[in-house]
Order: structure tokens, then C-alpha cells, then sequence
């Protein structure tokens, strides 16, 4: 069938024929190949130029449609409705910007008018070599698995949990807290490790292996709750941090109590240092200071003849408790001291604490008891999860959001969420928070009884060109790309291509092109635009 | 009986945006009801954002244009609540929606009402530091891209016949027949995304904000330096001189409001980048307490923006005085007074609760805390049905705040099917 073009030129107002000739550029663009109509209206994307221009591809059987207006990024969608409002696919249109790339930067209106033409010719040369593109949906599983079943995995599993939507929580400790394994509609899965995991978004299939066995479950959606933990003693590495009276501040202050009752009589020492492992890990917990300040005032009550002393580096206490917390401190006398923890010994029956001090000087202090204030590091075997998964972790091992403050719970991989301090250290209430939006987006992106929309300009592989040298699969973010072993030719998932194009620019020979803006495409179109 | 599963959110800034569009994906219909002419709360006011220096605008308005197309999204701009009654599921909200004066389908934003008109204003989205006309949008970008007639200030609403905005529009989108309106819509579940304020730093004189032209507040710097800002991001003085020696005060009002707002060490060492961007001259200086640098990649950017603790002073700025066109930073420093004489200091204040957030907690029912900020467990008030996210329940970075948006929907949705399961 013959292509049959139609190019409406829109004013915009004023704004695009005060400087573009509107009645010299219709007849430089009629006869192009494959132009059928030139026309000009005053508004395209108002009411009644939308109801126009629909009426316009029906009446005049129009295969192809060009649209001279503004940027596509204000009426790009626009215009696709009109497409399907009168019935032609929305990716045979295409839009050239005349006014923000022309009329408003070309201050010569004959030069303006003649730079519009090439734009709109550029752009029936692209048109023409689109080819229609259809829009796919798949079905999706409604469930979800849940890895790591701590107060983000329980959270996150009782708002998800329904009649329509099974959740399944996986966790390496084989006891499971009741407040889990009670909830309706929840499985849980204590002892088991992910081994596996194939699919995508809304069709994962996980295996998971405890001793002996393996299962498989298939869920729509993944969260990763795998938590945090203090440092070690042992990886912080201070020289003497073996000390007896040297303990790491535990998550229950409460369990410090066999230390108390261990303390020499009289007025005992106790030393809080903040910031322990800091240098080694390169960051600021962010959630230590307040924790710290707690257990000081909890010391301070349930040992009232200690001497408290804290070293600390730059106190962090944003918000609202946190100051109030850090000036109680100060209120209850605790001797504050700047400096970085630099190394440990004990010394009879104290132990002596030396710091640098922010000068650069070099600082000593003694104690009966040196509680350190650990930094947070990602939970054991955070790790080896995140590369099964496929997600990406940042330089601590924490997993990486998708983007750092719009999407806080999205990961590299759609589909794979992730909540609590698996994604940085967090305190008790962030956790929470995070899960609770981990579990909201969830459930807005993956509705039971719903098909996934998928991307329709994807990416795709000439198998004649594949040489198989597999760098399309290392630039591809979305893990959309498998190698064929017994073709020797790389392959497209097109259920998990987001059409980003990273593979086109990888691909040394050519073979992988998206769909809509292949090279043929883009090259007529540039030819146009420079003839 | 039906519950309703429409949703009413308050404040169109990235809180109110990420709910929006989470509970519209999620088969809601969205009120989305904002105080001023245009959606993106305070955020749209930055160039850039921590911690990546990402183009905030960049980031932003593919968010605010998806949001004006979503069928799910009904944007009721300069619209306040009036009233609330009812519980989840069963709200009556009652609204007050200001006249625009420009008919927002007519309307495509071209601009040519805003040379015509011939008053002239403060403009207060620029801190004041540039002019507006009676009928515009307070900067370039902002959304929608529809002025608006302030009637406060117009010559036509002051009894004069002035039609000249009516006559450079092209569209016939001026409509001086516009009046206010009341609306009233049910609703299941209320989302507050009000934000939050900054202390009005005239409250601490000894620093001389308003008597010497050189101190600015850090949403003053923002827009300057912002493109699209009254200098298009120029970094200057009042008087148009670029300053040579610039002091960046941390903590002010911290003490006064027994609060670590959280945002500002960030920001201050962002400003540290845009000043060795745009005047590589200038020498800076950081007054600064506590560093509060938690974030992923804050570190970093200390060590990258301060290598060895260039710049950095630790000290406690006790006053500023003015000496002429320069201005004297004096400032305790191991217990020591001394003093560092610079022509440009730049505040951050601390944050606060909202503007107008007592009568919106009477309004709506909801309890505030004694140092103004919202009550809330997790991101629920003490109403039921209701739920606080962002600024407004304290000081939160975007990050926080999407976080809580996110939240907050997921608990207005709860909402909504609780009330179902109780009846």
C-alpha cells in the first residue's frame, strides 16, 4: 500500500507563524514524497484541533501522520490519543518542535521559515519508515515474596497480605516471629535461602533451598528486607579492641546491665565512642548519636554513680527528638569530647582510650567501661542475595534505589523492591516507613485481576549481524538480554526491554536497533534535515 | 453502605505529586488541592539537588506535566479546605477555590498578557527579589503554564478600566467574570502534604538580615542561582556586584528551635558548588557546628566540595555587624572571639511547621504538637482517616518526604477498605 502522509502545521497562536512564514512553508512541504495533505491550523492541541485532526486521518485514510507544533514533551501524548482516536497507530506519527527549536530561538523570519521546512521534510522522512508498533500487555501473578522476615519483611508482609494476594516471606533463621508466621494469607519459609531467580516483573520464579530441599515459588514481585547490623569488634579493627571492658553498644541497652554489675565501685568511668568503624566503612550511620544518647540517659538512670563521658565526632540528630535527646545530655553532665577513636589498651583495671582530636593532636582518656557506638553495615549474605537478584549495590553493599529520592523503593530490576535498612542504615521508624511504601507501591503496580502494560518501543537483535560478543548484555541494566548458546546470537526479552538503547551503542556490529528510531529511521531523517 | 475510595490531598508540592500518582496507578481518583496558582511546592525553587546535583527541573516536571494529564488527577489550584466532616471512608470536605481570572483550557501559556500589563509587584516566589506584573506565573517552568490575576494587586479589581491582558490574549482566555467558588466533593481519606516553613530570620537581629543588603536566607541564594531565577542565575549582590568573600552560616534559629532541621549542612555545601561554579573567584567561608551528613555520597561530597577542611570553620557565629558595604562575621572559636570580615553571608534558617498549619489542624481536627509540627505515629494524625506526610509533621528532605508519600497513600488505600470492613 502506498503511504499516505498528512502534515498539519500548527500557528500555536501566534507563537509559531509570528516568525514562521505559515502561508510560504504549506507549499514548500506539498509534494514531498509520499504527502498526501499540507495544512495549517491555529490550535492544534485544543479541543476542537484534537477533534480536527482525528476527523482529518479518518477522512483523508492518512497511514501516516506528521504534527509541526511544539516539543513532544508537552503534547507527545496528546497526539498519540488523536492517532487512536482516528483509528491510525500512534507510533506511524510523527511530531517536529518548530516552535521551541525553531520560532522562539530563529530570530530571521525567513530563515525561521525555511529551518521549519527542513524540520517537517526531516520528519515525513522519518515517518515513512515507521512502522506500526502494537501496544502489549501480559498477566501477572499478584503475589509476592518477601526476602528477610525482620520488622521491614513483617511490616511490609501485613499490608500486602489479602484474599487476593499471597505473600510468601523467606528468611535463613529457621524460627520465624509469631507476629509473622500468624498473619492470614502469609507462608512462610524459615531456614531457606534464595538460590535462584528467573523472569520478570509480574512472573518471577524463585527457588529457594533449605538442607536437603529445594522448592520453587512464583510470585509477581520481590522485596529485599534483609536488614542491617552493627560492625564487629573485629572489623573495625582498632588495635586493643579486645579489652574485656571494651563492648560494642548493643540494640537493647538493657543488655548491658552484666557490665554495670561488673563496674568497680565508687564513681565507675563509662565512656560512650561514637563513630566506631566510620573510617573503614567511609560514612555516617546517621541513626548512632540518638541510639547512643538514649542508652547514655538509660546509664544515667540505671547507674547513677557512673561518671558518663562520650567522644564523639559531629553529632548527627536531625529532626525532631534528636536535638531535644543530644541537649538532655548535655543537661545530665556527661563530659563531651571531640575526637576520632584511634586505639584501645587496657591498663589494669581501666582501659585506656586515645583519639585524635580535630586539630590533628593526640588525645587520652581512661575508663572502667568503653562502650563503642557501632556503624551500620549491610546483614550477612546482603551480599551474595544482591547478586543473585540481579540488583545493583552501591560501594557499602547497601542495594541501590532506582533513584535515590523519587523511588526509594525500587531497585535496578522492576519488580524488585526494597524496604527498611536494606537500602542504608535506618532507625526504627524510616524502616517502617520504607516498608510501608514498598508495600503501597506494590500494591498500585502489581493489582490483582490486572495485566502489566509493557513497553512497545523495545530493542531487538538482527541474528545476521550477532556476532555474539555479549557487550549488549553487560550495558543492559534490565537484565533483558539472553544469549542464545546454540545460535551464538544474543536475543531480546521483550517483556522486560525498557527500550532505553543502551545495547544499540554497545553493539559494535550494528545488530540491535529500537524499535521505532532504527538506524534507517534516524538516518533519512538527518539527510532530510541537511540536504 | 458504599465507602468512597476518592482521595483528598492538600499541598501539590513532590509529597502531594508522588501520592498522586501512586494512588491514581493504584485506581483512585485524586483531589489534589493546592493553596497557590502552581503545583511543585517548594522543591521547583532549587537548580539543583543533593546528593547527585541532579537538575531539580529536570527531575521534577516530568512529574508535574504526567500529573496534569492523568485523568485520575483532578488539580484544584488556589483552593483551600474551609471544612472537614465525617470519618474513613466518609469524609465531606468543603473547599474554597480562588478566581484565576484566566480560563485554564484557553489558555497555552504563551506569555503575551505579561508584557501588557502595566503593573508592577513583588514577587514573592522570588523571595522578593524581582518584579512581577499583576497577571503572570511566578517563574519560567512553573506548572500549570497559566498566569494568574492576583487581585491584590490589579488596577482593573481596584476600579480602574484596564483591559489590557483581555486584549493581548489571542485565546479569549481572560475572564474578569470569574468568581471564587465553594466546592464541596466526599472523599475516603485525607493526605496533609503541606510542608513545611523556614523561621523568619528577622527574629534573630544580631544578625543583620534587613539591615545590610549583603545577608541573604538560603532560598534567597537558591534563586539566584537558579536559570530560570530574577538573575538567571547569577550570583550577585543587591546592588549587582559579585561578591568576593561569602560566609555560609549553618544553624541558625537550631538553638532557639531546639531542632536540627537536618537539609541544611546538604544545602550549604551544594551552595559551595554552585559559588566555585559561577564565581570561582570567591573565597567561602562555613561557619558550621555538628556536621549532619548522613545521606549515601554526603561524605564524599564534603571531602570533594571541602578537600581537607578548606573553608571549613568550626565556630559559632555570635553576630554580624555591619561595617560599611562589608560585613563583620564575629564568631567564637575555642572559646575565643575573632572575627572574618566577607561582603556576602548567606543564612539557613531553621526549617518550620507551615504557614497557617494551627487553623489547618483546627479545620481539619487534627492535634499539633507545642513546637507547631504535626502529631503523628509513622505518617498517621490523630484522626483517623487522616494522614500526615512530609514538612509538615518536621523537617524532611525530598527523599524522606516521597518516602512518607508513599507511605501515606498506602495508609489512605487502608483507610478507605478499614472503614469498608467495619460497617
Amino acid at each position: 500500500m502506498n503511504a499516505r502522509v498528512g502534515v498539519y502545521v500548527c500557528e500555536c497562536g501566534n507563537n509559531i507563524s509570528d516568525q514562521v512564514d505559515i502561508a510560504a512553508l504549506v507549499p514548500m512541504l506539498e509534494g514531498a514524497p509520499g504527502v498526501v495533505k499540507v495544512m495549517s491550523h491555529r490550535l492544534l492541541c485544543s479541543k476542537e484541533g484534537q477533534e480536527f485532526l482525528a476527523e482529518e486521518v479518518r477522512k483523508e485514510g492518512l497511514t501516516h501522520l506528521v504534527v509541526a507544533a511544539c516539543s513532544p514533551r508537552q503534547h507527545l501524548p496528546t497526539f498519540m490519543e488523536v492517532c487512536k482516536r482516528g483509528g491510525l497507530n500512534p507510533y506511524l506519527m510523527q511530531m517536529a518542535n518548530i516552535r521551541e527549536q525553531c520560532a522562539w530561538v530563529t530570530s530571521d523570519r525567513h530563515e525561521a521559515t525555511e529551518k521549519a521546512a527542513r524540520m517537517i521534510r526531516a520528519a515525513i522522512a522519518r515517518v515513512v519508515r515507521q512502522a506500526p508498533l502494537p501496544e502489549r500487555e501480559v498477566e501477572a501473578n499478584p503475589d509476592v515474596i518477601i526476602i528477610g522476615g525482620g520488622l521491614s519483611g513483617t511490616v511490609t508482609a501485613s499490608m500486602l497480605a489479602g484474599p487476593e494476594r499471597r505473600v510468601h516471606v523467606v528468611d535463613r533463621n529457621p524460627a520465624l516471629a509469631v507476629a509473622l508466621t500468624s498473619l492470614k494469607g502469609v507462608e512462610t519459609h524459615g531456614g531457606c535461602e534464595v538460590e535462584a531467580v528467573r523472569g520478570f516483573f509480574g512472573n518471577f520464579e524463585v527457588e529457594l533451598a533449605s538442607k536437603g530441599s529445594r522448592q520453587e515459588v512464583r510470585v509477581g514481585a520481590m522485596v529485599v528486607c534483609t536488614g542491617s547490623r552493627a560492625m564487629t569488634l573485629q572489623e573495625m579493627g582498632y588495635p586493643g579492641s579486645e579489652a574485656p571492658h571494651v563492648v560494642v553498644l548493643p540494640q537493647d541497652p538493657e543488655s548491658l546491665r552484666p557490665y554495670l554489675d561488673a563496674l568497680p565501685s565508687g564513681q565507675p568511668k563509662v565512656m560512650f565512642v561514637h563513630c566506631a568503624g566510620r573510617e573503614r566503612v567511609g560514612y555516617c550511620s546517621g541513626v548512632c548519636c540518638l541510639r547512643s544518647f538514649k542508652a547514655m540517659r538509660w546509664m544515667a538512670e540505671t547507674a547513677p554513680n557512673a561518671q558518663l563521658s562520650c567522644l564523639h565526632q559531629d553529632i548527627c540528630v536531625p529532626g525532631r527528638d534528636g536535638e531535644r535527646e543530644y541537649q538532655g545530655i548535655l543537661g545530665i553532665g556527661a563530659r563531651m569530647t571531640w575526637g576520632r577513636l584511634t586505639a584501645l589498651a587496657q591498663q589494669g583495671p581501666q582501659v585506656t582510650v586515645s583519639f585524635r582530636r580535630e586539630d590533628g593532636s593526640i588525645g587520652q582518656d581512661a575508663a572502667d567501661l568503653v562502650i563503642l557506638v557501632p556503624a551500620t553495615v549491610p546483614n550477612h549474605g546482603a551480599r551474595a542475595l544482591i547478586d543473585i537478584i540481579g540488583v545493583e549495590a552501591g560501594p557499602a553493599g547497601f542495594v541501590e534505589e532506582a533513584h535515590p529520592m523519587l523511588e526509594p523503593v525500587s531497585t535496578s530490576v522492576k519488580g524488585i523492591y526494597v524496604a527498611g535498612s536494606a537500602s542504608g542504615p535506618r532507625d526504627g521508624r524510616a524502616t517502617s516507613l520504607l516498608s510501608l511504601a514498598a508495600a503501597a507501591q506494590i500494591a498500585a503496580e502489581l493489582r490483582p485481576g490486572k495485566t502489566l502494560r509493557l513497553e512497545a518501543q523495545t530493542s531487538q537483535v538482527c541474528e545476521a549481524l550477532c556476532t555474539g560478543c555479549r557487550n549488549c548484555m553487560t550495558v543492559c541494566t534490565y537484565g533483558a538480554i539472553e544469549y542464545d548458546l546454540v545460535a551464538q546470537t544474543c536475543r531480546v526479552n521483550e517483556t522486560i526491554c525498557r527500550g532505553c538503547g543502551n545495547c544499540v551503542a554497545a553493539c559494535p556490529s550494528e545488530a540491535i536497533s529500537v524499535k521505532g528510531a532504527t538506524y534507517q529511521q534516524i538516518l533519512q531523517e538527518i539527510k532530510e534535515a541537511v540536504r | 453502605m458504599t465507602r468512597n475510595g476518592d482521595i483528598l490531598i492538600i499541598g501539590a508540592g513532590i509529597g502531594g505529586i508522588q501520592a498522586s500518582h501512586l494512588l491514581s496507578k493504584a485506581g483512585h481518583q485524586v483531589h489534589l488541592v493546592e493553596k497557590t496558582a502552581h503545583i511543585g511546592g517548594t522543591s521547583i525553587k532549587f537548580e539543583d539537588v543533593f546528593p547527585n546535583l541532579e537538575c531539580a527541573t529536570c527531575m521534577l516536571s516530568p512529574l508535574e506535566q504526567e500529573l496534569l494529564q492523568d485523568p485520575n488527577v483532578h488539580l484544584l489550584t488556589l483552593t483551600e479546605v474551609a471544612g472537614l466532616e465525617g470519618g474513613p471512608g466518609d469524609f465531606t470536605v468543603r473547599l474554597r477555590q480562588r478566581a484565576r481570572y484566566v480560563n485554564l483550557e484557553n489558555c497555552i501559556g504563551c506569555g503575551a498578557c505579561y508584557d501588557a500589563c502595566p503593573v508592577s509587584a513583588i514577587n514573592e516566589f522570588e523571595e522578593g527579589l524581582s518584579q512581577r506584573k499583576a497577571i503572570c506565573i511566578p517563574c519560567a517552568g512553573t506548572l500549570p503554564n497559566v498566569p494568574r490575576i492576583d487581585k491584590e494587586v490589579c488596577i482593573r479589581f481596584k476600579g480602574q478600566e484596564c483591559v489590557a491582558c483581555q486584549q493581548a490574549c489571542m485565546f479569549e482566555a481572560v475572564e474578569y467574570g470569574q468568581e471564587d467558588r465553594d466546592i464541596e466533593l466526599k472523599v475516603g481519606a485525607v493526605l496533609v502534604a503541606v510542608g513545611s516553613g523556614t523561621m523568619d530570620v528577622r527574629e534573630l537581629p544580631h544578625l543583620s538580615y534587613g539591615v545590610h543588603p549583603g545577608v541573604f536566607t538560603s532560598l534567597e541564594l537558591e534563586r539566584l542561582n537558579a536559570s530560570n531565577g530574577p538573575t538567571e542565575g547569577k550570583i550577585q549582590l543587591r546592588d549587582g556586584r559579585a561578591p568576593n568573600r561569602v560566609a555560609l552560616v549553618h544553624c541558625v534559629g537550631r538553638r532557639e528551635r531546639t531542632l536540627c532541621s537536618g537539609v541544611c549542612c546538604r544545602y550549604l555545601l551544594k551552595f559551595r558548588h554552585y559559588l566555585r561554579h559561577k564565581l570561582p573567584c570567591a573565597e567561602v567561608l562555613e561557619f558550621h557546628g555538628d556536621l549532619c551528613l548522613p545521606n549515601k555520597g554526603d561524605q564524599r561530597f564534603l571531602g570533594e566540595m571541602a578537600p581537607d577542611g578548606e573553608g571549613l570553620v568550626r565556630a559559632e557565629v555570635v553576630r554580624i555587624e555591619v561595617e560599611g558595604d562589608y560585613l563583620k562575621v564575629i564568631h567564637r572559636r575555642d572559646g575565643r572571639e575573632a572575627i572574618e570580615t566577607v561582603d556576602m553571608v548567606v543564612l539557613s534558617p531553621a526549617l518550620t511547621p507551615p504557614k497557617g498549619a494551627t487553623e489547618l489542624a483546627r479545620t481539619l481536627g487534627v492535634a499539633l504538637a507545642d513546637d507547631g509540627f504535626f502529631v503523628v505515629n509513622g505518617v498517621a494524625s490523630s484522626r483517623p482517616g487522616i494522614l500526615i506526610l512530609g514538612g509538615a509533621s518536621g523537617p524532611k528532605d525530598i527523599r524522606e518526604t516521597v518516602v512518607e508519600a508513599l507511605a501515606a497513600a498506602g495508609g489512605a488505600c487502608k483507610a478507605v477498605m478499614e472503614g469498608e470492613d467495619g460497617k
